[in-house]
């Protein structure tokens, strides 16, 4: 009896610890990230409208760049809106914040994301936006291709006034407020910052490449070895002689 | 004696070589820039094509320094003894983005140590030529791979080892950036 009590005992203690732990855990392994956008802003193959949204990884322990976005309501309830297959990207500075940065649109059209990155991470995701198949706009200027309206809509759209200080990040980036909600400006045009060139991870694990020719190695040696034998051979020849 | 035998006819070897690499190289550089100055395609009408080790780029040419070099895919060392390399997973000349380019300091991108800020580089490809001017000059470690990243204004990259004199693996890379201007 007293061991079954004991047993049950460290059973609950088990299970309330597993349940403290495991939404941090959740968090770290799926990179939960929430964002609240002011307008619109296009991720590939869809463009969201302005609402909170909770980026993450699909929990699939073979492929760590399927990215899963929900949008969120009001009462906190998430709802898929896509997946996105991405590629990793990487940042020289590790971030402290989570970074989202943005490409280049034209004016008129949302602004794309084009990487997130999970803070105290070096490497995020890129999205891609294959040539010839970007959002195409309508004559109005208006994406064609929305999200679901109902879910975001509910969030009210956050003021420029309430935007934190942003100029403190790298340009073209929005930090995440502690709160971790991004606020993005309507008329806030982020221009595109530094980040690893089409194939990531081509550079993820290497260096610039080795520019040291051994050329002027190979002369000096070269003339060494000519210039040492001939001496030899003269200084033998003369030893020869006496 | 016949030590001295032996290093005469290894030095000789040794400078035979050599001799034998720069007549590579040269042949290389020669057979590049034929192709490249062939009829060319109307400029960014052909789309991007995919790239082998080897292919000819382009040439790069910086007319004050008197540098004129072909661009070969890949950056390994057998790139590299022939010509200059465009840095696999950087853009390539007709994309938007930073165009990498590396080559040795003791060869071909040795005058770089002369380079300066607006200093003009041709970048020459079958299908057109741009121009770029310096905007900046760097010294980094190998790891820093940040400079070969997208980013506005950065459109070519040059890379190169640092010192420019120095016997063995140079610790350093020299970097120049430039913007296209056309």
């Amino acid at each position: 009896m007293k061991i079954k009590f004991y047993t049950l005992f460290l059973s609950a203690s088990l299970a309330l610890m597993g349940a403290m732990v495991t939404p941090m855990m959740a968090d770290e392994w799926n990179k939960e990230t929430k964002l609240e956008f002011s307008g619109p802003v296009e991720v590939p193959g869809k463009v969201l409208t302005a609402g909170k949204y909770v980026f993450k990884l699909a929990d699939s322990q073979g492929d760590r760049n399927i990215v899963e976005i929900f949008s969120e309501d009001a009462n906190g309830a998430q709802k898929l809106v896509t997946t996105i297959l991405a590629i990793p990207d990487y940042r020289e500075t590790t971030p402290d914040k989570p970074i989202i940065q943005f490409e280049e649109r034209p004016s008129g059209s949302p602004e794309a994301i084009h990487a997130w990155f999970y803070p105290g991470e070096n490497t995020g995701w890129e999205f891609v936006y294959p040539k010839g198949e970007r959002m195409q706009s309508s004559s109005n200027g208006m994406p064609v291709n929305l999200a679901p309206q109902s879910a975001p809509a509910e969030a009210p759209a956050p003021t420029l006034a309430a935007a934190p200080a942003l100029p403190s990040e790298p340009v073209g980036s929005v930090t995440i407020t502690e709160d971790d909600v991004a606020l993005i400006a309507d008329n806030q045009a982020p221009t595109l910052m530094p980040s690893p060139s089409n194939d990531n991870q081509v550079f993820a694990d290497r260096t610039l490449p080795e520019t040291a020719g051994r050329s002027g190695l190979e002369l000096i040696a070269g003339l060494a070895m000519l210039g040492g034998g001939i001496a030899a051979v003269f200084a033998s020849r003369r030893a020869c002689q006496m | 004696m016949w030590l001295g035998s032996a290093l005469v006819i290894g030095g000789a070897a040794v400078l035979g070589w050599r001799s034998w690499r720069l007549h590579e190289a040269s042949e290389a550089q020669r057979r590049a820039k034929e192709w490249l100055s062939q009829t060319t395609v109307a400029p960014r009408l052909e789309p991007p094509r995919e790239l082998r080790r080897g292919d000819v780029v382009g040439e790069i040419e910086i007319p004050r320094l008197h540098v004129s070099v072909a661009v070969f895919e890949g950056d390994d060392a057998g790139i590299l003894r022939l010509g200059a390399g465009h840095i696999p997973g950087t853009a390539l000349p007709l994309d938007s983005g930073n165009i990498g380019i590396a080559a040795h300091r003791d060869t071909y991108f040795r005058p770089l140590r002369a380079i300066r800020v607006d200093d003009v580089i041709m970048l020459n490809t079958r299908a057109g030529a741009s121009r770029y001017a310096v905007t900046e000059t760097k010294i980094v470690r190998p790891s820093d791979i940040g400079v070969l990243a997208k980013a506005p204004g950065r459109d070519l990259t040059l890379v190169t080892c640092y010192p420019f004199y120095y016997i063995g693996s140079a610790p350093k890379r020299f970097i120049v950036h430039a913007r296209r201007i056309g």
